[in-house]
Formats: structure tokens, sequence, C-alpha cells
């Protein structure tokens, strides 16, 4: 399994995944949402955490069908989706499975998925209609 | 932009899937080739510029060639946009004196060695697991657990934006990408030095490339390759003496992306509209329409960067590339590209720029008067031609 190994500055985000929370980066002076990996804003201030709704929609998605390398191969097809959140930043993330009816613009909600006792990954798929 | 500057010189090393060779070897024997063919000696070499991402130093280079003295020496930091960068690099640099012959060179084993379009297995932990990190749009902490491996996965996802934001069906979009890469696999069968000269592709046999990310086929995505490129650019004292025709570099123009190179799914819009009005522009300085230009390079890490190229650079309107590919009216990729030549990521394109303005390409395009070249995704576009810029 491919897990993500944290930096300091991007451990809260998978901390409040473990919790069920979607963590995004806030700049109190601009009122402006930004992408986890963001430490600071564009305009030299340092971003807060802020919960994100988890909603969004679907922005597009590609079903990965061929094993890029033996760790994936194992794992195709799975769906990568980016969704773009109700606040702004936009997040990949991907369902497994061949989901080749998605449409581009539907509603999305985030789910989470532990996938070891000490990972869990955030996922969106289609809002529940 | 220097109106004297130009291309005297062109070399390739041999293209393999396992070179068995250094990348330095296969960057000497590209330069060595590249003044050989320009007609100087490497002692008139005083520039020597490359990607920054390549391995081979300036340094070792001089030394091998036996240059005593280098009066520039400079890399690119633009990433796929590097060989439109060092062209521009290499023009301003003889326009100004700074240099008077510049050998710009590529050397890659990206097969054998790093292979770009699977992400690599880092060392796995205690427990089995492969740990992704570091802000990679491929294989980093946002990416690599949930399967965004390469780049393909992202030109998948631009690709189905595009058809949904247009209304292209399925057919027509699988059918527009077969062309292209038909088209640039025959263009192979003729090129010696192309890596799928032996392997021509028809639309049924496309259809069986296996699918890799939708609607994206293996065929669809550039070659992963060995070798290197080299040119050589001059000023106006060398261009009058070359014994080959020169090719002039008559403007380049850049606007790269940071979110090309940091996180591939940041733009807002899909596919990212990069360059919007940048030929124009280039072109109305120049007083040449789109319409002069008998031959285009596009950088073609995908069959589908065509597609978006052609409507960014304003060759047609945005969704119209699907149709306009079947008669484009202009010749695209004619050496088979990084789709059939060989992934040296544009500069191969640029030596095959210089074969068709200097007559000498084996799927010539005739009386080739201006080329055009488009590199990272419509990032940086070069105007070349064997007339003097006037
Ligand atoms: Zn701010």
């Amino acid at each position: 399994m491919i897990i993500p190994s944290p930096s300091t500055d991007t451990k809260p985000y998978w901390q409040a995944a473990a919790q069920g929370a979607l963590m995004l980066r806030y700049c109190e002076a601009c009122a402006t949402w930004r992408h986890p990996r963001h430490t600071h804003c564009t305009c030299g201030n340092p971003l807060t955490w802020r919960q994100s709704s988890g909603k969004g929609a679907l922005l597009s998605f590609t079903v990965v069908h061929y094993g890029l390398n033996p760790e994936l191969a194992e794992q195709v097809p799975y769906t990568i989706t980016l969704t773009r959140c109700a606040e702004g930043p936009q997040i990949l993330t991907a369902m497994p499975g061949d989901h080749k009816t998605l449409r581009c613009g539907m509603a999305m909600t985030v789910s989470f998925d532990r996938v070891t006792p000490t990972v869990t990954l955030p996922r969106f798929q289609p809002a529940p209609a | 932009m220097s109106q004297a500057a130009a291309i005297i010189g062109v070399g390739e090393s041999d293209y393999s899937w396992a070179s068995g060779k250094t990348e330095i070897d296969m960057a000497l024997n590209a330069i060595r080739l590249a003044i050989a063919d320009a007609g100087l000696a490497a002692s008139d070499i005083d520039g020597l510029m490359r990607f920054s991402f390549d391995n081979v130093p300036q340094s070792n280079v001089a030394e091998a060639l036996g240059i005593t003295e280098v009066r520039l020496a400079l890399d690119s930091a633009s990433g796929a946009s590097s060989a439109v960068t060092l062209l521009a690099a290499a023009a301003s640099a003889i326009a100004m004196g700074q240099a008077e012959a510049i050998v710009c060179y590529r050397s890659f084993n990206g097969r054998s060695m790093l292979r770009l379009g699977h992400m690599p297995i880092p060392p796995r932990n205690e427990e089995g697991n492969v740990l992704a990190e570091g802000a990679s749009p491929f294989g980093g902490e946002f990416t690599g657990p949930y399967g965004m491996a390469a780049p393909s996965c992202a030109f998948g996802l631009w690709a189905q934006a595009y058809m949904q934001r247009h209304g292209i069906s399925e057919d027509k979009m699988i059918r527009a990408l077969g062309t292209i890469v038909t088209r640039q696999r025959d263009y192979a069968t003729r090129n010696p030095n192309a890596l799928m000269r032996d392997k021509p592709m028809d639309f049924d046999g496309y259809l069986k490339s296996p699918m890799l990310a939708t609607p994206l086929r293996k065929a669809d995505l550039c070659l992963e390759s060995d070798g290197a490129c080299a040119f050589v650019v001059v000023g106006k004292k060398y261009a009058q003496r070359a014994k080959t025709r020169p090719v002039y570099i008559w403007d380049t123009d850049q606007c790269l992306s940071p979110n090309y190179s940091n996180f591939f799914f940041d733009f807002t819009e899909l596919p990212p509209r990069i360059g919007i009005g940048m030929m124009d522009r280039l072109l109305c300085r120049h007083k040449v329409r789109h319409a002069d230009i008998n031959v285009l390079g596009i950088y073609d890490a995908s069959s589908s960067s065509v597609l978006y190229d052609l409507e960014n650079l304003g060759f047609c309107g945005h969704g119209e590339a699907v149709e306009r590919i079947a008669d484009p009216g202009i010749a695209i990729n004619t050496s088979g590209g990084l789709l059939a030549e060989v992934y040296l990521q544009g500069m191969n394109l640029v030596i095959e720029l210089v074969r068709q303005l200097r007559g000498q390409a084996v799927n010539q395009v005739k009386n080739a008067r201006f080329g055009a070249l488009s590199v990272g995704g419509a990032q940086a576009v070069a105007l070349l031609s064997h007339e003097v810029c006037s």
C-alpha cells in the first residue's frame, strides 16, 4: 500500500482525517482558502487550518486501467477524481473500481477510509441524491 | 530578440530503449555531431547550456571537448519548456555579445535509468507500506496514496474535462487522438533514428493499444527512451560562413505556469488554458500569420497535448481541434515527435524543425519557410525560419 508520509507542516491534515475531518488552509487576512500543502498565503500571512464542509463538485476524473508500478498494478482499475471543494481548493482523491459513469460537475462529498490502523485517507465520492 | 542568432548545427546520439551508455557519453556524441554539422571546431564553442535537471554538467562537457574557457554556462529551470528557454537564452546571449557559439544539449537515459511514466517505488517501511512524501504532483503525499503516479493520470483528467466542456463524444475524441497517433507513427516509419520506425500503427491497432487512464491509451503517451540531442546557436559571423543553411531564431516567448510543474491539478480550468494570445502577439510582431507557418513542433507528452496546443496557440478555436486535426493544414511533429521518435523533451522537435527549414527532413514539407515550436503545454513558443528576420 502507498501511504502518505506527512511533513511537520502537513501532519495536522492527516491527523484530522483520522478523526473524520477534512482540513484546508485558510488566510484570516484575505478570507481565502488554500490547498493543505501551503503554509503561507501569497499575501505573506501564515495560514491556519480550518475545517472544510467536505462538499464540492467533480472537476474531472480518469479511470486508470494500467498498473504504473507493481504496487498500483494490484489496485487497477481505480478512478482518480479531482473535486473542487465548496471552499475553493481542489483535492485529488480516488475510488477503487471503474466509475466511468461519473459526470464532471456532479456533487461530491468526502468520506474517510481507514486503510491501516494509523492511516486514514479522505476520499470524495458522488453525494447521495 | 536577436535578429541574427541562428542554429547552424544539430546532432543526435542513437536513440534506444537501453543505451548501455552513460548520459555524458551520449551527450558528447550528440554535441560532437552538432559541432561538426556546424562546420566549427570544439575550440570555437564558448557557451554551454542545458536543462537544469540534466545530469551532465557543462564543466565535464568542456573538459571532454578541450574547451579551456567557457564564457557562458547556463541551466534552464523551466522544466518541459526548456527547449524554448534555451533557444531564448542562447539568442539573447548572442545578441548581447556574451558568447559567439553556444551548444545547447539534453541527454537522458529516460528508460534504462529514470522512467518518468512510472512512479518509482521507494523503500517500504517495516509494515511493508510505501511512503509517499513531498509535494510532488505524482507520487507525493497528496497524490501517491491515490494512484496519481505519472503525468498520464493528469492528462486523463484533462481529456475527460475537455470532452465534457465541449460536448465531444468519446467516439469523436478517440478518432481525433487516433489520428494524431497514427500520423506520427507513420512519420516515424521513414525516420531511421525514430524508435518506432518499425512499428507503424493503423487505427485498428490504435484501438487495441491498452487503456491507460481514460480516455488515453498507452499509444497516446510519449515514449520512455534513451538518447541525447544537441544544437549550436551562433551569431552573424558564424552564420554567414556556415556550411549548412542557417535556421534563424526569429522570436520566442514564454509564460511559465508554476501550477504546471508544482501541482498539475491546481488549474481551475481543465485542460489549462496556457499562453492564450502569446502566439498571436509573437506572430504580430513579425507580420507573420498562423497560415504562414508550414511546420509545427508540439511537445506531445500526450497526443491530447497536440489538440490543446493548437487551440491555445490560436490555430483554431477552443474545442475545435478534434475536428481540425483530420486536416489541420499544417504538418505537426514530422519526425514522429515524442510519441514515436524519442522523448528528449522537445529538443528533438527543435532538430526536426531545423531539418525541415533546411529542406533535409525525411518527411519534408515542400518549401517550408516558417517553423514554430510549442513546448511545455504551450508555456513557451518559438518561431524559426531559414530566412533572416526582417
Ligand atoms: Zn492572505
